[in-house]
């Protein structure tokens, strides 16, 4: 298919840049939220915005602490058990004798190939994963890239895998819990705890800025943009406020990479790329999603720990996929509106329909900003990265490693400016000739900013699902 | 001679005169095949901070987890052709596969998910049929029967390429760490210059010593190897130093006349300069005089007088 732009109506293919300003005229009504207008934003923006439901959900934060550098932290840490892969095949033929193990590099270690570091103590009990077959930890010699443990059998047993031959087989997983077998007048034990790691992320800068002429705001037309209002300039408010809040949203969930620029400027790391390079990605074919697909999916999230409520913000191709397989299934429809933090009516109101499978809650949420028809009104021909998408978004509120804060798992993290208002997300200001702040030229001038970034906890509890073609 | 019972997999079924699928791939039953996932995870702009030891934490290379899909669309003697794997099953073609629907529901059902951990997929060469679909399938980026629209899921690890790749480099650096222990100062000078290897030391202004400047010359070769040897004896490098180097002495100058360059004592006009100012346009231009007909002679009384 050629490439082509969507000439469906009268000024397409979109917005037009005007460097010099034109005639329009902005107001920022982005800083949320008033209960009783979220029903009027989601008239006037739709509800394709997933910024404007997670703001109406509460799941922004405006950060106050460290905006001279624009950055902010957050904590996380490991599993709370340890476990160890064997690095080599291992000779067990004399029960309650004792092997020596190597542990596989890198997976038992914490810091990679030539670390030291594993979860194995001293006197620990250790459960081989094929049969179940518990050892004893009775000497470690921990050597750079060859940590071995000494293993003796708790029973009259070899330490094998499986149940028959003599060969401990190189990949058996070694499960640690603790000492199971302290006897009598037993002393301290080691300490075995999760590594705590620190994840910073900065805010970047987004500006709009509109200028409208005099005669702009003077010349009634025959559109009414609003309240009876048929002044040009209020047609920029909504037009500005709508592209500043796509900006934001493309900004948090995609990223603004910043190593490359000589400014110093800085952006901000993304909901996607944090979550393509620390979580699960699960692919399926295009145009056949079946059952075992949507399990792997589950598969992932239960190993991961993931909490009972998702969002899955898809682009309509997934979910055309997902409904002919729920369809064709469940033709008494198990599709159903649930809830996503509010009542039934708001989830039909923000654009959410859910779907529940093994002990998850799935609220489809079909998520226009991964598809280029729809926001820009063209159709690639060279490659979609975002094709055929999902992103499974978990809801509820998760812990800080290290304060037990808690938050939102994914989160617009604003930060704030001293010298503007406390809890303003996005700050508009305006000078022109008829503002209180005069130029001697007669045009007015709506300035927007906002700082924002991307917070990403737990990022292995949400997964990314990819319909792939060959 | 009697052959010896070897864990050879094309044996037992060549025994029983069955049909081995696709003949020309062949594993090493005992060795085991490494594929990795195609696309790296970027660099974090700020990294993660590891609170135990208080240092950078290891940069993870890949996404934690990815399935591998075991269906594909593949070019097939010119047409696209579906291949699925199943574990136990005979032939990657589905055309060819079983139909009756207790079948497929048991090779489904007895098939093992595979997956990417840590970006890296391996089994043994005894999987014959689950390799032959990894190298052939449209997902692996390297596969000759890729269909043009198929998504670059991930690549077969060649350690043999990969060692290939390694000792091509180990044997550039030892070629230019050859040559830069072997130039000449003069050489050296010149090269150095045009590689952006300070001759100062910044801290006490002093001149760098031939050593010194030898030491940050010879790190440099390591450094950048391929680089370093395909600069080192570029005739215009040197050319381009010798006329700034004339330049910043004075020994090319255009005191007398602003509009043209000129040797010192004013005479011996070079060529035309008009309406440039900065240093470094007055030297682009003298190069590029240098290397046309008529500065042939400037070129070489240029080289004769550092040489």
């Amino acid at each position: 298919m050629p490439s082509a732009i969507v000439q469906g109506a009268t000024g397409q293919p979109g917005s037009i840049a005007y460097p010099s300003g034109i005639t329009t005229a902005v107001f920022n009504d982005l800083n949320f939220v008033i209960p009783d207008y979220i029903p009027g934003l989601i008239a006037k923006y739709g509800n394709s915005s997933y910024m404007l439901a997670m703001e109406i959900l509460g799941n922004t934060n405006v950060e106050q602490v460290n905006t001279t550098t624009n950055t902010f932290s957050h904590f996380e840490k490991g599993r709370i058990y340890g476990s160890g892969l064997v690095a080599n095949n291992v000779t067990s033929n004399v029960p309650g004798a004792a092997i020596n193990i190597t542990l596989k590099s890198p997976e038992s270690y914490n810091n990679g190939a030539t670390g030291t570091q594993s979860p194995f103590l001293l006197n620990q009990t250790v459960k081989i994963r094929s049969n179940g077959r518990k050892f004893k930890v009775t000497n470690i010699t921990r050597t750079t890239g060859a940590f071995v443990i000494e293993a003796t059998p708790l029973g009259s047993y070899t330490l094998i895998t499986g149940n028959t031959g003599t060969t401990l087989n190189a990949g058996e997983g070694l499960e640690t819990f603790g000492n199971q077998l302290a006897g009598q007048s037993s002393d301290s034990q080691g300490t075995q705890q999760q590594k705590l790691y620190r994840y910073d992320n900065t805010a970047t800068v987004l500006r709009a800025s509109v200028k409208a002429s005099d005669l702009a705001g003077m010349n009634k037309t025959q559109i009414d943009f609003g309240n009876g209002n048929f002044y040009e300039p209020y047609l920029a408010v909504k037009a500005m406020n709508t592209q500043m809040m796509s900006n934001i949203e493309d900004a948090v969930m995609e990223g603004v990479p910043y190593g490359n620029t000589a400014d110093g400027a800085v952006g901000t790391v993304g909901v996607l790329p944090d979550v393509e390079a620390r979580g699960s990605e699960i692919d399926y074919i295009t145009g056949m999603f079946a059952i075992g697909d949507f399990q792997n999916l589950t598969n992932v999230l239960d190993a991961n720990g993931g909490p009972r409520e998702y969002h899955f913000l898809q682009d309509l191709l997934q979910r055309q996929d997902i409904n002919n397989l729920l369809f064709g299934i469940y033709k008494n429809g198990a599709i159903s509106y649930g809830s996503v933090g509010g009542s039934m009516m708001d989830s039909v109101t923000y654009g959410f329909n859910g779907f529940s499978t093994d002990t998850f809650d799935f609220h489809f949420h079909r998520y226009k900003g991964f598809t280029a028809q729809a926001v820009f009104g063209y159709v690639p021909t060279e490659g979609d990265y975002r094709a055929n998408f999902g992103f499974a978004v978990p809801q509820g509120m998760t812990q800080d490693a290290k304060d037990s804060s808690t938050r939102p798992y994914m989160q617009w993290v604003y930060q704030q400016n001293p010298d503007i208002p406390a809890g303003q997300r996005i700050y508009s200001w305006e000078l022109g000739y008829t503002k209180t702040t005069k130029t001697t030229e007669a045009s007015n001038k709506y300035e927007q900013i906002a700082y924002v970034g991307s917070r990403v906890t737990a990022a292995e509890q949400f997964a990314i699902l990819r319909g792939i073609v060959s | 001679m009697a052959k010896a019972h070897a864990p050879e997999m094309e044996a037992p079924l060549q025994k029983e005169g069955r049909k081995v699928f696709l003949p020309e791939f062949k594993f090493d039953p005992q060795k085991k095949y490494v594929f990795e996932l195609a696309v790296e995870n970027p660099r974090r702009e700020l990294p993660v901070f590891d609170f135990a030891n208080k240092r950078e934490a290891p940069h993870k290379k890949f996404k934690p987890w990815q399935n591998i899909v075991l269906t594909s669309q593949i070019v097939w003697e010119g047409e696209r052709r579906t291949i699925r794997y199943y574990d136990g099953c005979t032939t990657l073609f589905v055309d060819e596969q079983p139909t009756h629907k207790e079948t497929v529901d048991l090779l489904i059902k007895q098939s093992k998910p595979r997956v990417f951990v840590d970006g890296k997929f391996s089994c043994f060469g005894d999987e014959r049929m689950l390799l032959i679909y990894l190298n052939i399938c449209s997902w692996n980026g390297e596969s000759p029967y890729r269909t043009r629209s198929a998504n670059h899921i991930f690549v077969a690890v060649n350690q043999d390429k990969k060692a290939t790749a390694e000792s091509t480099k180990l044997d550039e650096i030892e070629e230019a760490l050859k040559l830069a222990r072997e130039a000449n100062k003069n050489k050296m000078m010149v090269h150095a210059s045009y590689l952006g290897i300070p001759t100062t030391d910044w801290d006490s202004g002093n001149e760098l010593t031939e050593k010194e400047l030898r030491t940050a010359y010879r790190k440099e070769a390591s450094a950048n190897p391929r680089n370093f040897i395909d600069s080192y004896g570029n005739k215009s490098i040197e050319t381009k130093y010798y006329i700034n180097k004339a330049w910043e002495e004075g020994l090319i100058n255009n005191k007398v006349n602003k509009n043209k360059a000129t040797w010192k004592n004013g005479e011996n006009i070079i060529c035309d300069i008009s309406g440039l100012k900065s240093n470094e346009a007055i030297c682009q231009r003298l190069y590029e005089f240098s290397q046309s007909e008529d500065g042939e002679e400037f070129g070489i009384q240029l080289k004769s007088v550092y040489s």
